[in-house]
């Protein structure tokens, strides 16, 4: 099914012939996210996931953190998903160095079962940053 | 110690005594773990503490007999329980492969390597499973020999392949890279450059450290599978001798570009500076090659549009010829923007369009900053840096301006 949609959304942009679309279309489907490192919460209930995200030529790395519960099965497509992300940053063009895969270094601790604590360098540059998510609060500590 | 004048002899047995000065009474020899290094760099384990508390030891030895070389001494009872003392690191190569197990006190116990698709050659015993990849590898008597990617168990010994076929199923697949289309395969066939950190997806291994001189800088230190930032290891040259001591938490250097800025033609105003790209990236080539083709897609015009549209996007998208900054590291992402605009322009795409296209993608990714530089489809930012918008515009110009060859 899942294929099916692929290939019958490829080709009604394809017949439209807009730049636009098709870039995006085509860039979105090929974007490299690239899961960096995964923190379960004490109880084992929630999954705090950091992850790279290249979206192309155009643009640098970006690293972004999700929550989700553990019983989630984390696929590339639910990776992608920008609205399940709560915290987004990058290397503000060189500010900040980036570490092993790509990603800005930021730290994940869980400091009791609904909260986590978010240590990253205060050079970067937030893109988004949420203080909760589903039941979580979420600590930021810039240092 | 050194070894050397007993080059060529045979070691059937090995001794600890106290030293001369040691004075007459109780005392205790203990150590933990004993390694023989080659000048090849190979190490050679001869004893490894395993099941015994740390060191071992002689009790209640008393007097003072022959001469020996110091081992590692201590007559505290808690030094069998002490952390930091039982605590080993091992080094990772640029994809994360286990390659040498460092001691709390900086000697190496353990060498490895692998062949490009994760087998062991030369096994030496290692209590450490995490090995290939730094993946944890089922290595007890009875057990698979399989190592585990998290989502699936991949197998060294079937050339590449995951045991399960990828969760993700067809919709991770590359309809133009037919590599990607086998469910079952590793890293694209890309075993020494692309890692798969949790089975799932590939990408760049943690860091492409070769310093061109024969040694591996050190990219992590791990205890038990983890990364520890704080480890203080050795890093050995290619002869096995210690080269330097460094922390891990050191930020790792860069790569040096490999070329330097095109110097902006005196002679032919409005050419921006080519920003420094890596080695065989050339603008130039490719603004021919988008003209190419331009024009050669104009055999059909009905199609025209569509096949320009899908092989530029194709180039550009993450990983593949056009997106520098995965082939070097950011320090090439500012080319990656050039080369965008001036191709982009030779594919015969407006100025605004390729922006667009950019904000636009990072806005649908949620890593574009809307609130700082505005909204993706509006000039002069488009959701980016400053820096990145302006490098497509000064490809863009390049190309215009007549800049290339």
């Amino acid at each position: 099914m899942n294929t099916k949609r692929f290939f019958i959304g490829g080709a009604m942009i394809l017949l439209s012939g807009s730049f636009i679309i098709t870039s995006l279309w085509w860039f979105y489907v090929n974007s490299a996210v690239r899961i960096v490192t995964q923190v379960k919460s004490p109880d084992k209930a929630h999954n705090a996931i950091l992850l790279v995200i290249n979206p192309g030529a155009a643009d640098g790395y970006s690293t972004a953190l999700m929550i989700e519960p553990s019983d989630n099965a984390i696929s590339r497509q639910i990776a992608r998903l920008s609205t399940n992300r709560v915290f987004v940053l990058n290397d503000n063009n060189g500010a900040v160095p980036i570490g092993a895969g790509n990603a800005v270094n930021v730290d994940l601790q869980w400091t009791s079962n609904t909260s986590l604590t978010v240590r990253f360098p205060a050079r970067a540059e937030v893109i988004k940053q949420d203080g909760e998510n589903g039941g979580v609060h979420i600590n930021y500590v810039a240092r | 110690m050194d070894l050397t004048s007993f080059a060529g002899y045979t070691i059937t047995n090995s001794e600890f005594v106290t030293d001369t000065s040691t004075p007459a009474g109780t005392w205790n020899i203990l150590f933990g773990d004993i390694s023989l290094v080659h000048p090849d760099g190979t190490v050679v384990q001869v004893f490894n503490r395993g099941s015994f508390s740390f060191g071992s030891y002689f009790p209640n030895g008393s007097g003072v007999t022959n001469q020996s070389s110091f081992v590692e001494t201590s007559t505290v009872a808690s030094d069998a329980s002490n952390p930091s003392l039982t605590t080993t690191y091992y080094v990772s190569d640029q994809i994360g492969s286990s390659r040498m197990d460092i001691a709390y006190g900086s000697w190496p116990t353990w060498w490895g390597a692998f062949d490009p698709y994760g087998a062991e050659i030369d096994t030496n015993v290692t209590p450490n499973n995490f090995k290939f990849s730094g993946k944890e590898r089922d290595t007890q008597s009875g057990e698979s020999g399989l190592d585990n990617f998290n989502a699936r168990s991949y197998s060294s010994n079937l050339v590449g392949k995951f045991m399960q076929p990828d969760p993700a199923g067809q919709m991770s697949a590359n309809p133009w890279n037919p590599l990607s289309w086998y469910m079952y395969g590793y890293v694209l066939s890309n075993p020494l450059r692309l890692v798969d950190p949790t089975g799932l997806e590939s990408g760049e291994g943690p860091a492409n450290n070769w310093d061109g001189a024969g040694r591996d800088t050190i990219t992590a230190a791990f205890k038990d599978g983890t990364a520890d930032e704080n480890a203080t290891v050795i890093v050995a040259a290619s002869d096995g001798c210690p080269v330097t001591q460094t922390a891990i938490a050191t930020p790792k250097p860069q790569n040096k570009p490999t070329s330097v800025a095109k110097p902006r033609p005196v002679d032919r105003p409005g050419c921006p500076a080519v920003p420094p790209h890596p080695a065989g990236a050339d603008v130039d080539a490719n603004i021919g090659t988008a003209q190419f083709s331009n024009a050669i897609n104009w055999l059909n015009p009905a199609t025209h549009d569509v096949a320009v549209n899908l092989w530029f996007t194709h180039l550009e998208a993450p990983g593949q010829a056009w997106d520098y900054k995965s082939q070097g590291g950011m320090q090439y992402d500012d080319f990656g923007n050039f080369n965008y605009g001036a191709a982009g322009a030779a594919a015969g795409f407006p100025l605004s369009e390729l922006q667009t296209v950019a904000g636009g993608l990072s806005a649908v990714l949620g890593t574009g900053n809307q609130q700082t530089y505005g909204p993706f489809y509006k000039s002069p930012y488009y959701a980016h840096a400053p820096i990145k918008s302006s490098q497509i515009s000064a490809g863009y110009a390049y190309f215009k301006n007549g800049c290339y060859k």
